[in-house]
C-alpha cells in the first residue's frame, strides 16, 4: 500500500485536512492500549475443538486389555503394540504420539466417559445438545460459549470477546445474542490489508481535544467506537509483527485444523483479550468423523490432524510461557457403537472421551473407561455429564457464573486445574 | 400525517442535561428551525440516517432547501410509498424465495433498501422485523418466509393491532416459534409466550395463567402445505380468561386484546424511541408516555413516527449521533451517498459478516445494537468493507468517483467538493478554512478518482461515521 501511505504524508501535512479530524486524545489513547493489555493478564483463552460426526472413543481412547474391545472390532482393532501405552490398560491411537508426548507432560487430560442423561443418536439432535449444553435443544437459541462471550463482551468491551476460526459456517456453540462474534480463516480477515494506519491518531504537538461529534454533540458511543479503533490498532500492529516473515515461522501440519490453531496462537499472542476460540475438525454438515463404513483410513487421518495440530500449537504457545493462559478442550457430539456393523464401520453410540490440554490442566486420565459390557444399545454409558465440564471451564477457568449459562447448577469437578505449570 | 399542535413552550436547546430533566412537553412539540437551532446540513443528514438508509447529495440538497417540515411530509406520505418499488424488483425477490435461495432473497431485500422511494417504509419494515425477529432457517420455507416479510411491509405503517392480526395468520410465524401443531390435549406455552412477552405487553406483565389461556386460545390452527388450517377436533372451544377478559376469542379478538393492553403501548413506545431517537440509556417513562398514548388511543404507526422524526427531542443533542449504524446501515448509506451500483449479494456477505444477516436475527430479540455492533475486530472489518466500496476492490466491481459524483452536484472547486463530501459523509458542514490553518485543501481529488478514493477513505475513518 505504497500509494496510501504516501497519501497519508501528504494528508498529514495539510493543516486543514488535519484539523477537520478530532484526533484520539492522548490520555484515552494510552488508556485503550493498556486495557487492552490489561484485559488479557485478567483474562484466559478457552479454545474449543469440535470434532463433528461423532467420534469413535474406543477407537481413540483404547482399553486394549478389555476382552470386549477384541472381540467386537474384528477389522478395526488397533494391536495393543501400536498404541501409545498412557497406563492403567489405555492406549492412545497410533497416529496421536503427539498427544501421547503431551501426555507424558503432564498437559494433556484425558476425561473418560462423558455424555448426559438421554443423549440423541441423531446428529443434528446431539450436535445440538452439546453446542446449547441443555438438554431441550430444541428451546434454545444461542449456544452455550455464545451465552459465555455475551457474558465476557460486557468484561472486555470494545475488545472482541470470542471468534470462530474455521472456513465452515458459524456452529450454534458460539451464537450470542448480544455479542458479534466473527468468523475467521486467518489473521488479515480480522485485520485486512492493516488499513488501520488510517485511524487517526493524535500527531505529535498538537493539543489533544475532546471526544465530540462534529455538531459538538457528546455521545457515549464516540467514546466506544474510538476506544475500539485505537484498540484494534495497537492489536493490528502486533499482529503485522506477528505476520512479518522475519518473526520466525513455527511449525504446524498443513490443512484445516493446522492453520486454525495456528492463527488462533497468532490472535492470543498479539494479547487481544479474546476469551473463546471456537474451531472445528471434520468439516460441516454431518462431519468426517461419521464413519458407517470403512473407518479405519479416515479415522486415522482425523486423529492425526487432531494430534499434531494441538501439539503444534500447544508447542507453540509453551514456547512464548503462554500455555498457563490457555486451555484447549475437545468435544464430538457421540461416541460410536461399541461393535461393528458389518462393514468395516461403526454406528452411532453414545458416550466419548473429551481431550482437555494446557498449562493448568491437570494431566492424566480422569474417571474409569465405561464398561464394555454393561452398554445401552450397544453404546457406552456416561458417568460424567458434560456440563459438569461445561460449569467447571466456565467457573474455574473463563470465572463466570454457569449456573445462568447452562440454566442450572451442575457440580464442577474438582481436580481437572491444578497450579500453573510453569510453562515449559 | 397529522400536525403536531403548535409548540407551547419555546424550543430551547437542552444544553447537556440528562433524558430524565427533559420536559416531555418541549420535547414531542415540533421543531421549528431558529437561530440558535437552525436547519443545517448536520440535521437533514441526521433525518436521513434515521428515517431512511441516509441520503445522496440531491436528497441533501433538496431537504436543505425544503425545511423539516417539507422533508418529513415528503418520507411519512403514504401515497408516494404505494408506488415505491419497482416491480421488476419484487419479481426477483419472489424468484428468490421460490427457489429457496435465502441469500439471494437478502441480497434483492438489500438493493430494495438502496432502490426504493419509499426509505421510511423500509425502514419500519426493519423495525418490524427487529420486533417479530423469526429467521428464515427456522421457518424452513422461504417463500413462506418472504410472504411474512411481505406482511410487515404493507403492515409497517398501520395500527398495531391489524398487523399484529396478520401475524396471528402467517404460518411462518406458527413455524417458527413451533406452533404448528398446537393441540388441544397439549397447548403449546412456548409458543403463546413471545406473542405476550416479545411481541405486545414486554416481559413482566402477564401470569402463567394468561399465556396458558392464550395458548389454548391458539390451539387448533395446523400448518399443512404451507397454510394454516383449523382442525375443529384439536381446538379448545372452552372459554379463556387473558388479562382479566373472558371469552372464546378469535385471533381477531386476541390480537385486539393484545394490542390494547396498556404495557403494549409503553412497550412499543420504548422499542420506536430507541429505533428512531437514541439507543443509550432507557428514557424515562414520563418521557414516553405522550408516545405510548398515541398508541393507545390507536393512533397509526406512521403517525407516531410523525410525531418522534418532528419533534424538537429527535432533532436535539438527545438523538443526535446516540445510535451506531448497523452494517446495513452503514454499507447502504456509504453506496447511495457514492452513487454507485454496488453487488448487493457482496453487500449482504459483508453485512453478515459483521454481524447482521438479515434473514437471520439472531435471536428472537433481534439484534441488540448500540454498542454491541462495534468491537476490535468489526471496526477494522467495518473499515474494509467500507473501502471496498470505495474502491470498488473484493466484490465490488465499480470504484467511486467522489469528484464526478461532486461536479454532477454542482461542486467544481476543490474546497467545494471537500466540503461537499464533508457534509455527506459525516454530517458535517464547518468550512474547511474557517478551521486551524486557513490554507487551500492542496488534494486533487476533484480530478483525480483515485486521490478522491484516497479522501473518502480517511473519512470512513472518523469515528463518527460508525455514529447514525
Amino acid at each position: 500500500m505504497h500509494t496510501r501511505r504516501h497519501f497519508l504524508k501528504t494528508a498529514v501535512s495539510a493543516p486543514w485536512l488535519l484539523s477537520l479530524a478530532p484526533v484520539v486524545p492522548e490520555l484515552l489513547r494510552r488508556s485503550a492500549v493498556q486495557a487492552a493489555v490489561a484485559s488479557v493478564a485478567g483474562n484466559r483463552a478457552l479454545v474449543v475443538i469440535q470434532l463433528s460426526g461423532g467420534n469413535d472413543g474406543l477407537n481413540t481412547v483404547v482399553p486394549f486389555e478389555d476382552d470386549g474391545y477384541a472381540r467386537s472390532r474384528s477389522t478395526l482393532r488397533l494391536p495393543a503394540r501400536d498404541l501409545h501405552k498412557i497406563g492403567g490398560s489405555l492406549g492412545l491411537h497410533p497416529r496421536m504420539s503427539g498427544l501421547a508426548r503431551l501426555f507424558a507432560e503432564g498437559h494433556l487430560a484425558i476425561l473418560q466417559g462423558v455424555g448426559c442423561p438421554g443423549l440423541s443418536r441423531d446428529h443434528e439432535v446431539a450436535l445440538r445438545t452439546w453446542q446449547t449444553g441443555t438438554a431441550l435443544p430444541a428451546g434454545a437459541d444461542t449456544g452455550w460459549l455464545g451465552r459465555a462471550t455475551d457474558a465476557l463482551w460486557e468484561r472486555v468491551k470494545p475488545a472482541t470477546p470470542g471468534v470462530f476460526v474455521g472456513s465452515i459456517p458459524q456452529p450454534f456453540g458460539i451464537h450470542a445474542a448480544t455479542a458479534v462474534v466473527p468468523s475467521l480463516r486467518s489473521v488479515p480477515d480480522a485485520f485486512p490489508r492493516n488499513d488501520l494506519t488510517l485511524i487517526p491518531a493524535a500527531p505529535a504537538g498538537r493539543p489533544s481535544q475532546t471526544i465530540e461529534s462534529p455538531t459538538g454533540v457528546s455521545s457515549p458511543f464516540l467514546h466506544h467506537v474510538q476506544s475500539s479503533l485505537v484498540m484494534a490498532r495497537t492489536h493490528a500492529s502486533r499482529l503485522a509483527n506477528e505476520l512479518a516473515p522475519a518473526s520466525g515461522t513455527r511449525s504446524y501440519p498443513a490443512g484445516g485444523l493446522g492453520n486454525d490453531l495456528r492463527t488462533v496462537a497468532q490472535l492470543i499472542r498479539a494479547e487481544m483479550g479474546i476469551g473463546i476460540y471456537y474451531t472445528e475438525l471434520g468439516g460441516g454438515g454431518i462431519g468426517g468423523f461419521d464413519n458407517h463404513a470403512n473407518q479405519l483410513g479416515n479415522h486415522c487421518a482425523l486423529l492425526q490432524q487432531l494430534s499434531d495440530s494441538v501439539t503444534a500449537f500447544v508447542d507453540d504457545l509453551a514456547a512464548d510461557r503462554l500455555l498457563d493462559q490457555v486451555m484447549l478442550l475437545t468435544f464430538s457430539e457421540f461416541g460410536r457403537t461399541v461393535t461393528e456393523n458389518g462393514r468395516r464401520g461403526t454406528d452411532h453410540g453414545l458416550a466419548g472421551p473429551m481431550f482437555l490440554a494446557g498449562g493448568r490442566v491437570r494431566g492424566g486420565v480422569h474417571g474409569a473407561h465405561p464398561s464394555l459390557t454393561d452398554l445401552e444399545g450397544d453404546a457406552l454409558k456416561h458417568h460424567t455429564d458434560f456440563r459438569a465440564v461445561y460449569a467447571t471451564v466456565l467457573e474455574d477457568w473463563l470465572g463466570l457464573a454457569s449456573a445462568g449459562i447452562l440454566g442450572g447448577n451442575f457440580e464442577r469437578l474438582s481436580n481437572l486445574l491444578g497450579p500453573p505449570a510453569g510453562s515449559a | 400525517m397529522r400536525r403536531p399542535a403548535s409548540p407551547t413552550v419555546q424550543p430551547r436547546p437542552p444544553a447537556g442535561a440528562a433524558l430524565e430533566a427533559v420536559d416531555p412537553a418541549w420535547a414531542w412539540a415540533p421543531y421549528e428551525p431558529s437561530v440558535e437551532r437552525p436547519w443545517t446540513i448536520a440535521l437533514a443528514s441526521h433525518l436521513f440516517r434515521r428515517a431512511g438508509f441516509g441520503a445522496n447529495g440531491a436528497e441533501l440538497d433538496r431537504a436543505l432547501s425544503q425545511g423539516p417540515r417539507g422533508t418529513i411530509d415528503r418520507l411519512l406520505d403514504p401515497l408516494a410509498a404505494a408506488t415505491a418499488t419497482d416491480p421488476a424488483l419484487a419479481e426477483h425477490e419472489s424468484a428468490a424465495a421460490r427457489s429457496g435461495d435465502a441469500q439471494a432473497l437478502s441480497a434483492w431485500w438489500i438493493r430494495r433498501l438502496f432502490e426504493t422511494r419509499d426509505p421510511l417504509g423500509e425502514r419500519l419494515t426493519l423495525f418490524w422485523h427487529q420486533h417479530f425477529a423469526i429467521g428464515a432457517a427456522a421457518t424452513a420455507n422461504l417463500a413462506l418466509y418472504h410472504q411474512h416479510l411481505q406482511r410487515l411491509r404493507s403492515g409497517a405503517r398501520g395500527r398495531f393491532s391489524a398487523l399484529l392480526e396478520s401475524l396471528l395468520d402467517d404460518p411462518a410465524m406458527y413455524i417458527a416459534l413451533h406452533g404448528e401443531h398446537n393441540r388441544r390435549a397439549n397447548p403449546n406455552l412456548d409458543f403463546a409466550r413471545p406473542w405476550i412477552e416479545d411481541f405486545t405487553t414486554g416481559p413482566g406483565v402477564a401470569g402463567d395463567p394468561d399465556i396458558r389461556d392464550l395458548a389454548r386460545a391458539l390451539t387448533g390452527w395446523f400448518v399443512y402445505g404451507g397454510r394454516l388450517r383449523l382442525i375443529s377436533r384439536e381446538q379448545d372451544a372452552d372459554p379463556k380468561t387473558i388479562f382479566g377478559q373472558s371469552g372464546s376469542f378469535s385471533r381477531e379478538e386476541l390480537a385486539r386484546l393484545l394490542a390494547n393492553q396498556p404495557a403494549t403501548a409503553d412497550h412499543l413506545a420504548r422499542k420506536l424511541f430507541r429505533w428512531f431517537v437514541a439507543e443509550g440509556t432507557p428514557p424515562p417513562l414520563a418521557l414516553l408516555s405522550p408516545l405510548a398514548d398515541l398508541l393507545r388511543h390507536g393512533r397509526t404507526i406512521n403517525e407516531v413516527t410523525g410525531k418522534i422524526l418532528c419533534s424538537n427531542l429527535f432533532f436535539s443533542d438527545h438523538a443526535l449521533h446516540q445510535k451506531v449504524k448497523s452494517p446495513v446501515e452503514l454499507l447502504v448509506g456509504l453506496a447511495k451517498a457514492l452513487e454507485t451500483t454496488p453487488s448487493t449479494l457482496t453487500l449482504a456477505k459483508d453485512a453478515a459478516a459483521l454481524g447482521q444477516r438479515l434473514d437471520e436475527p439472531p435471536t428472537l430479540a433481534g439484534w441488540p445494537g448500540g454498542a454491541a455492533w462495534i468491537n476490535t475486530i468489526t471496526v477494522s472489518t467495518r473499515l474494509r468493507c467500507c473501502r471496498s466500496l470505495i474502491e470498488g476492490t473484493d466484490g465490488y466491481t465499480q470504484g467511486a468517483d467522489p469528484g464526478q459524483v461532486a461536479r454532477n452536484h454542482g461542486r467544481i472547486r476543490q474546497d467545494e467538493a471537500a466540503r461537499f463530501w464533508l457534509a455527506l459523509m459525516l454530517g458535517d458542514d464547518r468550512s474547511p478554512n474557517s478551521q486551524a490553518g486557513a490554507q487551500e485543501p492542496g488534494a486533487n481529488f476533484p480530478t483525480d478518482p483515485a486521490a478522491g478514493r484516497q479522501f473518502l477513505d480517511v473519512l470512513v475513518a472518523r469515528p463518527q461515521f460508525q455514529l447514525a
